[in-house]
């Protein structure tokens, strides 16, 4: 399978706030055995730092940096079926982010 | 032609998850995919990108400017100001950043887009970037 974009967008959302939203689809292998990579990044465009990041791979599968401004090795696994669940989960946390929860 | 062309749209965070997941679900490419910057609405937009950062898009196309600073000479503003702008440029995806001596900050056009296409429930409304100098 060659490698598609199938989505790159970044959005302002509030005043403060830029999502970039990137989707591919590339060849399954041991790294993404789904053939899917998903990038979800929410910057803080006060500071120019990511303050949550989703992505997928090896050995992790889907999974969450919730403190990736300050420390990228911190991982918080997340226990998905799917990537549409993993989606929810990114959009759901940045909006707690975005509404001061 | 096309790829010279940068594409706004509107949608609110619900829209971009919706969108998101239909575009996995269907495996078919966002038309405007890497061209394509989103704000809530037309309102935030046009705070965002007028007057300040769109005469600065137009600096760096047509002039090129090799620093952050020679920018700020051409356009007479504070360099302080002009970096708080092109950082959310280049945030956002208007410009990108090339690596200058010294590691200074060189703003370039990621790619050579003359016209700024705004998508909106009005219809289409098109925002032109000047040719550069001979």
């Amino acid at each position: 399978m060659v490698s598609k974009l199938l989505r790159d967008t970044k959005a302002l959302l509030g005043e403060y706030w830029i999502a970039h939203i990137k989707l591919q689809t590339v060849t399954p292998d041991r790294i993404r055995p789904d053939g899917l990579k998903l990038n979800c990044v929410l910057l803080d465009k006060r500071t120019n730092q990511a303050v949550l990041l989703l992505d997928n791979h090896a050995p992790f599968g889907y999974h969450i940096h919730p403190q990736a401004s300050t420390d990228h090795n911190f991982r918080e696994e997340i226990v998905v079926e799917s990537p549409y669940e993993a989606i929810d989960i990114f959009f759901s946390r940045a909006k707690e982010i975005i509404h001061g929860k | 032609m096309e790829n010279k062309t940068l594409h706004i749209q509107f949608s609110s965070i619900d829209d971009l998850a919706k969108e998101t997941k239909e575009i996995l679900k269907t495996q078919k490419a966002d038309e405007f995919a890497g061209r394509d910057i989103r704000f809530e609405n037309y309102d935030q937009f046009m705070g965002f990108l007028f007057p300040n950062k769109f005469s600065l898009l137009v600096a760096i196309k047509i002039e090129q400017p090799q620093s952050l600073y020679q920018l700020a000479q051409m356009i007479g503003r504070q360099q302080s100001a002009v970096l708080r702008d092109c950082d959310e440029l280049e945030m956002l995806g208007f410009i990108q950043y090339e690596t200058g001596p010294r590691n200074s900050k060189i703003p370039r056009l990621p790619f050579e887009y003359d016209t700024i296409i705004v998508h909106d429930n009005r219809g289409i409304q098109s925002h032109q970037l000047p040719k550069k100098a001979a």
